[in-house]
């Protein structure tokens, strides 16, 4: 659908057009249409009704301040470049944008992903033009989440660009094309209001995405430059993507023909709002939940039904010894490896992606629209297909054995966490003070390798705390800057962020600056392990050469045993270590009230490793010191 | 013709390395309660010859059972203990 909507808006093609695509993308046509009103606005030549838009003049960077804050922006988070010259003059008369400043471009994309996975709004940023690359992991990880971001640089001015110049390269954003939605280089400033207005646009329009708009820095700078700034009533109309009711009604009969069906959910549900509506579904008809890897939890992981990933499903399968007979995916993306699940019986597949659905799976039914819908729609259909004791009679005995598993399996966890004890802390009793001290409907941000599952102590349900993280794309040096912009969308809500000291190390620090600077009150806690877990894992785990030899080549960190607190220090931001089980109760509190008191606050928390080489002491100990002929 | 030779070959070493296999697991894990509960919740990550190769101590096997609960290896309240004491007993160093 992106595509398409980018064909309408260039003027490439026609309404009737869009209508027909959306017609061949199977969108029903109230889908269609609505999607057409929603970006109709934008289509070259469209009038539009009074008082949708205002004729403003001003630099070129006068213009895009103020579509910004027409589309609802409330922040920009920059890093410096003199490149951002042009947008700070602006904000001296447009004070409706709050800067944030950060250290460094990756870390500007990290805060504006957090604000936006936290706000449910579009995230700007802005950096210097030599600050691509930099940017770009953080960029990749955002467009593997679909997290809508929009994304600006100066470029070089119109007269040199081109010229393999000063901080200036041929193609600039092609490189960040697998990125980025969509990607422009702009160089008429009467149309700069125009550019910013589709970058925003074609960045939320469902499935969501960065885009990135390089702007010559003289085309920023030009004086009385006139344009139209549309409202932001002309630009937000929500979409109201229905799925088609056929094909609901055709699911619906699937899932409840199935005596052991299961539903398999990623981060769509929680994009599209379609939580509540999903365990509705999954309570109708009894059906057990398992998590696709997902940077939010999409449904309550406490609730009976909710199995965990899918290797958990093995355990239920013992309890309710009945194979899988229709999987149903909910909005993730992934294929399913095991083949047993998704061939042999009807596989439904629900997204707002029609690039996603089918593509790795032979369908039954496919439900494109939004989730929430879809679910409603399904939940209404099962309804008139079957009485209410007709249903009691299929699900009753389903739900009971759910309901014993999950229940045991979670009273055995709590068994586990409070019986961890001693130094290093184990990682189970780490998470059970965390929640026993932090509030109930607190934030976690979390960039965990494997320990990720430890989340599974806390309650994530839309009465109760949030997941946000870790990115799907996984490059790592996301979670702090990440959770600063969390903290920004959400600033009357407890948040936590969960490192590990390796992925703290993936110049992260820098978001500590940001955290002092702007009183964000995070508290921030590295795992510290001394070590790449889950990478150690991986390579030692499969007995080659090295593992044979004894020898962890790039897992071990401990040497330097880094102190986070010292470097928290450096930022003016307190910190306690905790080396034993006894210490972490009152270190929790300790951080907790600083939060209260409106500062950051860094816990270094001394976790213990197992598993595959923990045992192996060697690493590659080599002394440049050591190799000098001349000590100097 | 060589070809079909040559999988069905393969076919019948991987079958005959799998009966070896089921052989030495059930002379490895003895039949007692906590063997069900390793088999459904451990092998679902780990092969049963880890367990078997691990240099573990009583304590430690404590300490991996409760932190690989915590990493979501699904096990039931009532078979938390027998598991525990069935590693302990057939597999820790200092049985």
């Amino acid at each position: 659908m992106q595509k398409l909507v980018n064909e309408l808006i260039s003027g490439r093609i026609s309404r009737r057009g869009f209508l027909a695509g959306m017609a061949a993308a199977s969108f029903g046509s109230v889908s269609a249409k609505s999607a057409l009103a929603a970006v109709e606005p934008m289509v070259p030549g469209s009038p539009l009704p009074e008082g949708f838009s205002r004729s403003v003049t001003g630099t070129g960077a006068d213009l895009i301040v103020q579509q910004m804050i027409e589309t609802g922006a409330e922040y920009l988070f920059v890093s410096n470049g003199s490149g951002v010259g042009p947008i700070c003059d602006a904000l001296v008369d447009n004070p409706g944008l709050q800067l944030i400043q950060a250290t460094q471009e990756g870390q500007v994309v990290s805060i504006a992903d957090g604000y936006a996975k936290a706000s449910g709004k579009t995230g700007y940023g802005m950096f210097s033009r030599v600050g691509l690359p930099h940017s770009s992991s953080n960029m990749y990880n955002a467009m593997k989440d679909r997290t809508p971001l929009v994304l600006f640089s100066d470029h070089a001015d119109t007269d040199r660009e081109g010229t393999d110049s000063h901080e200036d390269v041929d193609y600039w954003v092609e490189a960040v094309a697998p990125y980025t939605k969509w990607r422009w280089t702009a160089r008429q400033p009467e149309r700069l209001a125009e550019w910013t207005r589709k970058a925003y646009k074609i960045s939320t329009v469902l499935p969501g995405g960065p885009t990135h708009v390089r702007i010559p820095r003289n085309v920023m700078y030009t004086p009385n430059v006139t344009a139209d700034i549309y409202s932001g009533e002309a630009l937000n109309i929500s979409m109201d993507l229905q799925p088609d009711a056929r094909e609901i009604e055709r699911a619906a009969r699937y899932m409840l023909e199935a005596e052991s069906p299961l539903l398999y959910v990623g981060p769509e549900v929680s994009q599209t709002n379609g939580r509540p509506a999903l365990v509705k579904l999954a309570e109708l008809l009894a059906i057990p939940v398992c998590q696709h890897r997902s940077f939010y939890c999409d449904f309550p992981n406490l609730h009976p039904l909710y199995l965990g990933q899918l290797p958990a499903l093995r355990s239920y399968l013992a309890v309710y010894p009945k194979p899988i007979d229709c999987f149903i995916n909910f909005g993730a993306r992934f294929p399913v490896r095991n083949r047993s699940l998704v061939s042999g019986h009807p596989v439904i597949h629900a997204s707002v992606d029609p690039m996603s659905i089918g593509r790795n799976t032979a369908l039954a039914s496919a439900l494109l629209g939004r989730l929430d819908l879809v679910a409603d729609g399904l939940v209404d259909a099962v309804k008139s297909m079957a009485t209410p004791a007709q249903l009691r009679a299929r699900t009753e005995e389903r739900m009971a054995k759910c309901k014993a598993h999950t229940t045991s399996v979670q009273r055995a966890r709590e068994i586990a966490a409070r019986g961890s004890k001693g130094s290093p802390v184990p990682w189970p009793r780490l998470m059970y003070e965390l929640i026993r001290q932090m509030e109930k409907d607190a934030i976690v941000v979390e960039e965990l390798g494997t320990q990720h599952k430890t989340l599974s102590y806390f309650n994530f349900a839309d009465d109760g705390m949030t997941k946000i993280g870790r990115t799907e794309g996984r490059a790592l040096g996301w979670g702090v800057g990440a959770s600063a912009g969390v903290k920004l969308a959400q600033p009357d809500r407890q948040v936590v962020s969960l490192q590990g000291d390796g992925g703290f190390l993936f110049g992260q620090t820098d978001s500590l600056w940001t955290m002092s600077r702007y009183d964000i009150p995070v508290m921030t806690v590295v795992a510290n392990n001394r070590c790449y877990e889950e990478t150690r894992w991986q390579m030692i785990g499969r007995n080659g050469r090295a593992a044979q030899a004894g020898r962890d080549y790039v897992c071990k960190l401990g040497d330097p045993d880094i102190d986070f607190t010292k470097l928290a220090a450096a930022y003016n931001i307190p910190g306690a270590v905790v080396e034993n089980t006894d210490q972490l109760e009152p270190a929790i509190k300790r951080g907790l009230r600083t939060l209260k008191d409106g500062r950051p606050f860094m816990l270094d928390v001394r976790t213990r490793t197992l598993g595959a080489g923990a045992d192996i002491t060697w690493y590659p100990d080599y002394s440049v010191a050591d190799q000098r002929k001349r000590k100097v | 013709m060589k070809i079909r030779t040559a999988v069905t070959a393969a076919a019948a070493l991987i079958w005959c390395g799998a009966l070896v296999q089921i052989a030495a697991s059930q002379e490895s894990f003895p039949d007692e309660p906590g063997r069900d509960a390793m088999m459904l919740a451990c092998t679902q990550c780990h092969s049963p010859g880890k367990m078997i190769l691990a240099d573990l101590t009583k304590e430690d096997w404590e300490f991996v059972v409760y932190d690989m609960i915590g990493r979501g290896a699904p096990v039931h309240e009532e078979d938390l203990a027998d598991l525990v004491k069935y590693l302990q007993d057939n597999f820790a160093t200092d049985k």
